[in-house]
């Protein structure tokens, strides 16, 4: 039984501290945001019911954690394009569009290369994400 | 007469000298070998046309030059092949179809008829009417704005000047005392805000907070009124009774923002603090 205790006690610190660290390197970042994919998110629905971590809560995170990266460190244009891609498939089941509120500083900083980035994404994606983009950056200042 | 002639004879001599001979059909048969009959010989072929003459076609055997067209047309199947395939075209909130519950119409607001009143008036669903016209599938970030306009424009032209608002309320974010991550904060909150336009707010009444124990249980066209969020709160309007409506503000949502559970943490930090409705008598 005490082995048991045990042993849940090292695998949970083990995955607090997978939970907590940062990235090291934009290819870092980069690679683990493009694991995830739409499939991801349709899981999400057996997740629940089965009481499991959401993949979405995983991709916000994510996109926390880059953002918090991006602070000290230089955006790429593939790094964008991530970023932009994984806040398009939180949108499926988000729309209150929270990954946008997550990005969006980096945004603000690095305009052109996120416009640039979104060039690769399909027309209608890349249309909804530059408006949401540009209207929530805008809402910030407006006295709406 | 000798005159005559001498101007008759050098006539005769020239005319018999250079014009041509008149041939009569009697002095000798043509010879038609040397013409062609045009019926049985074919067309030249365009080898054989004048052009054959010309210098040979130099570009002929090789690539054309592109035209503009082309050159366009090439350039747009290039970029669609290097793009992702779409995500979010024709993709429903799961949240709509697949946790939804069975939709159930609560009737308890009918015995307060100050209540069922506002909910059932005509500004009311010229409101929810508006707010619903000028949703957008996602949010946008602005919830307060469309929400203010929906208050406004109710019913059709009143210009902030209808039974709900008797002006265009001002202040943002929802919150503007709380901490967020909007730079301008102005005016009151939203729920000082409505109380100066004659609303009340649900839950500062202890018999209906018995009553409301989730958004879903509000009454129509309540403005519901959230804390929490990187934005300074949220605000949206009910459009339907139990679970038979949805949640409108700059977007449209099945679930409220607070209990949509497949957007994660997206709708955790969010709190019920207000359920606004004007009383029927003030309309």
């Amino acid at each position: 039984m005490k082995l048991h205790r045990l042993l849940f006690i090292i695998s949970s610190l083990f995955t607090f501290s997978a939970y907590a660290a940062e990235f090291k390197s934009v290819d870092e970042a980069a690679k683990k945001l493009s694991a995830y994919t739409v499939a991801d998110i349709d899981g999400d629905a057996k997740r629940l019911k089965e009481n499991q971590e959401l993949k979405i809560d995983q991709m916000f995170n994510d996109l926390e954690k880059t953002e918090k990266f991006l602070r000290k460190n230089n955006l790429t244009e593939d790094l964008a394009h991530e970023m932009e891609r994984v806040s398009l498939i939180t949108f499926i089941h988000d729309p209150t569009t929270f990954a946008i509120d997550l990005i969006l500083p980096v945004y603000q900083k690095n305009r052109i290369i996120f416009e640039k980035a979104a060039q690769k994404l399909h027309p209608y994606d890349r249309n909804l994400l530059m408006e949401i983009l540009k209207s929530k950056d805008k809402a910030e200042t407006d006295n709406g | 007469m000798s005159r005559n002639l001498l101007l008759i004879i050098p006539l005769i001599l020239f005319l018999s000298s250079a014009g041509p001979t008149i041939a009569s059909a009697e002095d000798e048969t043509p010879d038609f070998s040397v013409f062609e009959n045009p019926n049985i010989t074919s067309r030249p072929s365009r080898s054989q046309s004048k052009t054959e003459a010309e210098p040979p076609c130099i570009t002929c055997g090789q690539e054309h030059p592109k035209t503009k067209n082309q050159k366009a047309l090439e350039a747009i199947t290039k970029k669609t092949k290097s793009v992702d395939s779409c995500i979010t075209c024709d993709r429903v909130l799961l949240s709509k179809n697949k946790t939804k519950k069975k939709a159930t119409k609560e009737n308890a607001w009918d015995q307060y008829p100050q209540i069922a009143g506002y909910s059932n008036s005509a500004a009311v669903n010229a409101m929810i009417k508006y707010a619903e016209r000028h949703a957008f599938r996602h949010s946008r970030g602005i919830c307060y704005r469309n929400v203010k306009d929906a208050l406004c424009r109710a019913p059709r032209g009143s210009r902030c000047k209808g039974p709900l608002v008797s002006k265009y309320m001002n202040g943002t974010p929802v919150f503007p005392e709380l901490p967020s991550r909007q730079r301008t904060r102005i005016g009151k909150n939203a729920i000082l805000n409505m109380k100066s336009e004659g609303f009340i707010n649900l839950l500062d009444k202890p018999e209906f907070i018995e009553i409301i124990k989730n958004p879903a249980s509000a009454p129509k066209g309540a403005i519901m009124v959230y804390q929490g969020g990187k934005n300074g709160g949220h605000i949206e309007i009910k459009t339907g009774y139990g679970t038979t409506g949805s949640y409108v503000s700059d977007f449209s949502a099945p679930d409220s923002i607070m209990r949509n559970k497949l957007a994660g943490r997206a709708s955790a930090h969010y709190k019920l603090v207000g359920v606004m409705i004007k009383p029927a008598e003030n309309i």
